[in-house]
C-alpha cells in the first residue's frame, strides 16, 4: 500500500476512528488495532512475504527473551558471589548469550543476505566462471519483502540491547509484534529503538486535536515535498541519468539536482510517516537535520538517514572501535606514530566498515559498493587530515565562524555528496563512472541560457516552479536550523492566517504535484532499500 | 461516572465547528479551482460533446435508444424521428464513445425505463477500444449515483486492461486529478464558467453539425481501394526509434485487414443478454461513412458489410446498413461534416428519416404524442432551420431558406468587384424575386453595392435601402428592434477594394471579394447567418462563424424555453 495512494487514504480512515474510539475500558489493548493494521498493511505487499515477517518477529523475541533469562540468572547467581567467580560466571554466561545472539543474527541477516544479496553473489559467480570457462549458476527467482533491510535492523537492535543488558526482553510475543511491524515505519523507517518506541506503541492514547492538525501538517509538508519537489526533479534527473548522451553541465544539473530529489523524496516520506505516527499519538525518531547546512561529510552522515547512522554507531562501530583486535592495533600505533595515529587510525577503519556496510545496505550492487567506499574515504581521510586542514585554514587567516566560510563548507559538502549519489542512483558502477567521465569531458556552460535545460524533461514553467519548491523547501530547512519551530510559529497565528496557510499548502499539493495519469508517483525511492 | 462538564463540551463543539467551517471552506475553493482547471466543453466541436448521463438524466422515457459513438450523435437525429414518426428517441453517444460505457449507459437507462428496441452502432465492435471516451464523458457529468456506479465499473474495466484501478477512479470522480498539471496553460477564458449548450436535452443528445466538408472519395472508388489492397499482399519494415533504441516490426500481409475487435464483441455479448433479459429489440446499425480504406481499417467496405451482416446473422440481431441497403441519395460533396468521417445535419437528416420508416416498418413502433417531445421539437425545429441555412451551399436555396423562415430577419448585403463573374443567372434572377432593382448582369470591375432587405415572420419582403455604384458607398441602418448597423463598399483591389458590415458594432466581413450577407435575427437579437458568394471560387457560397453563429442561437432558444 503506497503512502499516496487512495487505499492509503481509506485505511487511515478506517484506522483513526477505531483507533481512538477503542472502548475506554478495555483500553490496554487498544494496542491490538495497531497491530491488527499493521499486518493488515504488511499484507498489501503480499501474503507470501510476511512468513519473513513472521519468522523475524518470532526468533528475534525468543532470542530476545532467551537473552534476558540469561541476563537474569547471571544477575540472581553473581548478587552472592565474590568478584573472582562472579568474572567467572559472566563469561560463561557471555558465552553462551553469544551463541544466542549470534544464532538470531546468523538466522535474521541470513535471510536478508539471501534474499537482497544472492542474485548479487551469483552474478559475480557467474562473471568469474565466465572467465574461467566453466558453466554459470542460475540466478534465484526470489521476492524481497517489503521493508526488510528496516525491521530486520530494527529487530537485531533490540537483540543486541537485550544481549547487552540494557533493558528487559519484551515478554508478550504479540506486542513486539507491533513493535517489529508498526506500519508507518515499515516501508521506509525510521530505524527505531525498543526503549524509544515499544512504551508508547503499548500506551492507550486518546484522540488530541493538536496531534491532529500538527500531524496533518507534517503530512502536507512530506507530500509537498515529495510529490511537488522530488518527482518534478525526477523528470528531469532521471533523464539525465537513463541517457548517455548528455555531458558536462548537463550532467552536473542532472546529479545536483538528484540531490534535492533524494532528500525531498526520503525526508517527504519521513514527514508523512512521522505525521500519521504524530496524530495515533506515537513519535517515532527523526530520521533528518536539515543536511544540506552539513559543513563536512561526516556531519553531513549525522544529519541524513540518522536512525540508519546511529544504528550503525552503537552496533557497528563502538563495538568494533573498542573491540580488542582495535585495541591492539591502537597500543601498537601509539607506540610507533603517537597518540594522534593511535586515536585516528581505528576509528578511520571503522568507519571504512561502517560506510561498506551502509553501502552495502543500501543495495546488491557494486555501485553501492563503491558509494559506500566514497563516503568511508571522505570521512576517513577528513578525520585523518583534519589536523592538516586546520593548519591551512589558519594560514590563510580565516576565521572558523566566518558566514562565508561556512558557506562554502555547505557548499563543498554538498558538491562532495552530489558525486556520492551519482554512484548510489546509477544503475550500474559503469554508467556512475561514465557520467562523472562525461560530467568533466565537455564544458558547455551555453545550456544555461540556449534553452536545452528545458528539453530534459521540464518546460520553463515547469522548470521555474521547481527551483521555487526547492527554494521553499531550503528555507524551511534554514528555519528550523535557526531553532524556530514552523508548525508552533504556525499555531500561534489566527484562524484566517492559519487556514490560508494549510489551504495554500493543500492546494500548492493539489496543483502542482506530480501525480494522475501517467505518473507513478506512489513509490518512494528508500522504498526499495 | 462521568461528571458533566459543560466548558468541555462547549470546546467540543467549537472543535467540531471549526473542522466543518475548514471542510466547508476547502470544498468551496477546491471545487472553484477544479473548474477553473478542467479544460472547458466547447459544444461547437462534435468531437468534444460528451455528456450521455446528462443526457439521460434530463430524458424523459423513449420508445426507442441510440447507442454508438460520434456517427449517432452527428448522424442520426431523435427529434427528425419524432418530427416525422411520432417515435420517441434518444441517442446516448458521445465522441468517441467506448463500447464499455455503452454498455453502462444501457444498464443506467433500464434502472430508470425501458426502451422498446435498443440501436447500437457497430462502429466500436471493430474499432480499436480506448477508454479516454468514457473518461471524457464522465469529467462533464455532474456527481450523482449513476456517474459513481460508472466511474467504479470504468475503473474496473481499466484494471481489466491491465491499467491503475485507482487512477482510473480517481481521474473519473475528480477532474483535477486529470486536469491539475493545466496549472501552466491557464488563459483567462479558463476563468469563465462551462457553458454547456443549452439546447442539448432538447435535441435529445443529437449535435448540429453545419460544416461541409466533401468525402475524398466516392464508395465505389473505397472499395474499390479496398480491394486492391487485399489483393495485394504487402511486406513492410516498421522502425521505432527512441533516439537511443530501435526496435524494427515485420508487417506481412494487406495493408487493409478488417476485423472484429474482441472487447467490442465482448462487450456486444452484454448489450445482447441484457437486452434479451429485458425483452428489448436490439438492432445493430452502421450510420454511413467513406474514408480512405489506406488509413483505416475501419473504413466501411463492402467486406465490412458482408462480414458485419454474417456477425448479426449468427447473433440472430438485425443489421442496418443505409450505405449499402438503401438508396438514401447521399450528396458525399455536401452531407459530410468532415470528409466522409461524419455526417452533418443535412446527411442525418436522411439518416433518421430512413432509421424512423425502418423501425416503424420493422417493429410496429406506434406514432406518441409526447408533450415533452412536442415542446422539445418547437425549439429544435427552429434550431435545425438555423443549422440548415448556415450549411446551405447553394445561393438560390438560402434564399429561399430565409423567404420560408417564419421569422423576422434583417439581411445585410454588400459587394464589390467582379459581381458578375460569381453569380449564376439562376441566382441573379433570385437575388431580383427578392426585391432587389440592381442589374448585376450588368455590373462592372471596382463597382459597389449595398442593399437591406427586410423579411417579416409573415413572409413579407421589403428592400429599404439599395445602392449601386462605382465609386465608394457608406450606409447605416437601424432595425426596428434597435440594431445598429452600417455597411461599406470599395471597388477595385488597387484602391483596397473591400466590404464591412458592422452589426452592433461587431465587424462581419474581410477584405475578400465577393457579395456578402449578413442575417440579422430580431427575434434573437443576434447575427444568424454569416455568408459570401466567393466571386474567386466560382461563386463558392461560403460560411462564416457558422458553429458560433449556431451556438449562440442554440443558447438563446434554450434560455428562451
Amino acid at each position: 500500500m503506497a503512502l499516496f495512494s487512495l487505499q492509503f487514504a481509506i485505511f487511515l480512515g478506517i484506522l483513526f476512528p477505531v483507533y481512538f474510539f477503542f472502548p475506554k475500558k478495555y483500553d490496554r489493548y487498544q494496542w491490538t488495532v495497531l497491530l491488527a493494521a499493521s499486518y493488515v498493511f504488511y499484507a498489501f505487499a503480499g501474503l507470501d512475504v510476511m512468513v519473513f515477517l513472521l519468522v523475524t518477529t518470532v526468533s528475534t523475541w525468543y532470542g530476545a527473551l532467551k537473552l534476558g533469562e540469561a541476563n537474569a540468572r547471571y544477575k540472581e547467581r553473581a548478587r552472592e558471589l565474590p568478584a573472582v567467580e562472579k568474572k567467572t560466571l559472566k563469561r560463561a554466561s557471555t558465552r553462551k548469550k553469544r551463541v544466542m545472539l549470534l544464532l538470531v543474527c546468523l538466522l535474521n541477516f541470513g535471510i536478508l543476505a539471501v534474499l537482497k544479496y544472492a542474485n548479487f553473489f551469483i552474478n559475480n559467480a557467474n562473471s568469474l566462471l565466465a572467465r574461467l570457462g566453466s558453466g554459470t549458476l542460475a540466478p534465484l527467482d526470489l521476492l524481497l519483502p517489503l521493508g526488510i533491510s528496516f525491521y530486520t535492523f530494527q529487530s537485531i537492535g533490540y537483540v543486541i540491547d537485550v544481549y547487552r543488558d540494557k533493558y528487559a526482553p519484551d515478554r508478550n510475543l504479540f506486542q513486539y509484534a507491533l513493535f517489529v511491524s508498526y506500519f508507518p515505519q515499515i516501508i521506509q523507517g525510521p530505524i527505531s529503538r525498543h526503549k524509544d518506541l515499544a512504551h508508547q506503541l503499548y500506551t492507550p492514547h486518546r484522540f488530541d486535536y493538536n496531534r491532529l492538525t500538527f500531524g496533518l501538517q507534517r503530512m502536507m509538508w512530506g507530500f509537498f515535498k515529495k510529490l511537488v519537489v522530488a518527482d518534478r526533479i525526477a523528470l528531469l534527473a532521471n533523464t539525465v541519468f537513463n541517457d548517455e548522451v548528455y555531458a558536462g553541465f548537463t550532467v552536473f544539473i542532472g546529479m545536483f539536482l538528484y540531490g534535492f530529489q533524494i532528500y525531498a523524496d526520503f525526508s517527504g516520506g519521513m514527514d508523512v510517516i512521522l505525521g500519521v505516527s504524530e496524530v495515533l499519538g506515537i513519535e517515532l525518531a527523526e530520521n533528518f537535520q536539515q543536511p544540506f547546512f552539513a559543513r563536512s561529510v561526516s556531519e553531513f552522515w549525522q544529519r541524513w538517514h540518522i536512525t540508519l547512522g546511529a544504528w550503525m554507531r552503537e552496533y557497528v562501530f563502538y563495538p568494533l572501535a573498542m573491540s580488542k583486535a582495535f585495541g591492539k592495533l591502537s597500543r601498537k600505533l601509539r607506540e610507533k606514530y603517537g597518540t594522534y595515529a593511535a586515536k585516528t587510525v581505528p576509528s578511520c577503519m571503522a568507519s571504512f566498515v561502517v560506510f561498506l556496510l551502509v553501502g552495502i545496505w543500501h543495495g546488491a550492487a557494486w555501485h553501492f559498493v563503491v558509494y559506500g567506499l566514497y563516503y568511508a574515504t571522505l570521512v576517513s581521510g577528513g578525520n585523518l587530515f583534519q589536523k592538516s586542514f586546520e593548519k591551512l585554514r589558519t594560514f590563510f587567516k580565516i576565521e572558523e565562524q566566518n558566514r562565508v566560510w561556512h558557506l562554502f563548507q555547505m557548499i563543498r559538502t554538498t558538491l562532495l555528496c552530489t558525486i556520492g549519489r551519482c554512484f548510489a542512483h546509477a544503475v550500474s558502477l559503469r554508467r556512475a563512472l561514465h557520467m562523472l567521465k562525461a560530467m568533466f569531458s565537455s564544458f558547455n556552460p551555453w545550456i544555461f541560457f540556449d534553452g536545452s535545460l528545458y528539453t530534459l524533461g521540464l518546460d520553463p514553467k515547469n522548470f521555474t516552479l521547481m527551483l521555487f519548491a526547492i527554494f521553499i523547501m531550503l528555507a524551511a530547512d534554514a528555519i528550523k536550523e535557526r531553532g524556530i519551530h514552523i508548525r508552533e510559529t504556525i499555531a500561534r497565528q489566527n484562524v484566517f492566517i492559519r487556514w490560508a496557510i494549510y489551504y495554500i499548502a493543500f492546494f500548492a499539493i493539489a496543483i502542482f504535484g506530480v501525480y494522475g495519469p501517467g505518473y507513478d508517483a506512489a513509490s518512494f525511492i528508500y522504498q526499495n532499500f | 461516572m462521568e461528571e458533566h462538564n459543560p466548558s468541555k463540551e462547549n470546546a467540543h463543539f467549537s472543535t467540531v465547528l471549526r473542522v466543518v467551517c475548514f471542510v466547508l471552506v476547502g470544498l468551496v475553493l477546491f471545487l472553484c479551482i477544479q473548474s477553473v482547471l478542467t479544460p472547458k466543453r466547447d459544444d461547437s466541436v462534435p468531437k468534444s460533446v460528451g455528456t450521455p448521463f446528462q443526457t439521460l438524466q434530463a430524458a424523459s422515457p423513449a420508445q426507442v435508444l441510440f447507442l454508438g459513438a460520434s456517427p449517432i450523435f452527428t448522424g442520426i437525429s431523435p427529434m427528425d424521428i419524432y418530427g416525422q414518426y411520432g417515435i420517441t428517441a434518444l441517442d446516448l453517444s458521445s465522441g468517441d464513445q467506448d463500447i464499455g460505457l455503452s454498455y453502462n449507459l444501457l444498464a443506467e437507462t433500464l434502472r430508470s425505463w425501458t426502451p422498446e428496441v435498443v440501436v447500437l452502432e457497430v462502429g466500436k465492435l471493430v474499432a480499436f477500444p480506448e477508454g479516454e471516451s468514457w473518461l471524457n464523458g464522465l469529467t462533464y457529468t455532474p456527481f450523482s449515483r449513476s456517474k459513481l456506479r460508472s466511474a467504479l465499473t470504468y475503473a474496473a474495466d481499466i484494471r481489466d486492461r491491465g491499467g491503475d484501478y485507482q487512477q482510473a477512479l480517481a481521474g473519473a470522480l475528480v477532474p483535477l486529478y486529470q486536469f491539475h498539471s493545466r496549472w501552466a496553460e491557464l488563459s483567462a477564458a479558463d476563468l469563465r464558467p462551462d457553458d454547456p449548450n443549452p439546447l442539448a436535452p432538447y435535441a435529445k443528445g443529437f449535435s448540429l453539425c453545419l460544416a461541409v466538408k466533401p468525402a475524398a472519395m466516392t464508395v465505389e472508388e473505397m472499395n474499390a481501394m479496398a480491394e486492391a489492397m487485399v489483393a495485394e499482399p504487402v511486406h513492410m519494415t516498421t522502425v521505432y526509434t527512441d533516439g537511443q533504441k530501435s526496435e524494427s516490426e515485420q508487417y506481412e500481409g494487406s495493408l487493409y485487414a478488417p476485423a472484429f475487435s474482441e472487447r467490442g464483441v465482448n462487450y456486444f455479448e452484454k448489450i445482447h443478454s441484457l437486452c434479451a433479459e429485458k425483452g428489448i429489440d436490439l438492432l445493430l446499425l452502421k450510420v454511413p461513412v467513406v474514408y480512405d480504406p489506406v488509413a483505416s481499417n475501419t473504413a466501411w467496405t463492402l467486406q465490412w458489410h458482408k462480414m458485419m451482416d454474417r456477425f448479426a446473422a449468427e447473433h440472430g440481431v438485425p443489421f442496418v446498413d443505409p450505405l449499402y441497403d438503401a438508396d438514401l441519395d447521399f450528396d458525399w460533396a455536401h452531407d459530410s461534416t468532415d470528409g466522409g468521417g461524419h455526417l452533418n445535419t443535412r446527411g442525418a437528416r436522411k439518416v433518421s428519416a430512413y432509421m424512423g420508416a425502418y423501425l416503424r416498418d420493422t417493429y410496429g413502433l406506434p406514432a406518441v404524442s409526447d408533450p415533452a417531445y412536442d415542446a422539445a421539437l418547437a425549439l429544435y425545429d427552429q434550431a435545425e432551420a438555423a443549422a440548415l441555412l448556415q450549411s446551405e451551399p447553394d445561393l438560390t436555396a438560402w434564399l429561399d431558406r430565409i423567404r420560408s423562415s417564419g421569422r423576422d430577419l434583417t439581411v445585410f448585403m454588400a459587394a464589390c468587384d467582379d459581381m458578375t463573374e460569381g453569380l449564376a443567372p439562376e441566382d441573379i434572377r433570385s437575388l431580383g424575386q427578392i426585391g432587389l432593382q440592381t442589374d448585376f448582369a450588368a455590373m462592372d470591375f471596382g463597382d459597389t453595392f449595398l442593399a437591406v432587405w427586410e423579411h417579416s415572420a409573415g413572409g413579407t419582403d421589403t428592400i429599404p435601402y439599395e445602392a449601386a455604384s462605382n465609386r465608394d458607398l457608406t450606409y447605416t441602418y437601424e432595425t426596428a428592434d434597435g440594431a445598429a448597423a452600417s455597411l461599406f463598399s470599395r471597388g477595385h483591389y488597387q484602391h483596397s477594394g473591400n466590404v464591412a458590415i458592422e452589426v452592433n458594432g461587431v465587424k462581419h466581413s474581410a477584405r475578400e471579394r465577393g457579395l456578402w450577407f449578413v442575417v440579422y435575427d430580431r427575434a434573437s437579437a443576434q447575427v444568424l447567418d454569416d455568408m459570401r458568394v466567393d466571386f474567386s471560387a466560382g461563386g463558392a457560397v461560403i460560411h462564416i462563424n457558422t458553429a458560433q453563429n449556431l451556438l449562440t442561437f442554440e443558447s438563446w432558444l434554450g434560455r428562451a424555453a
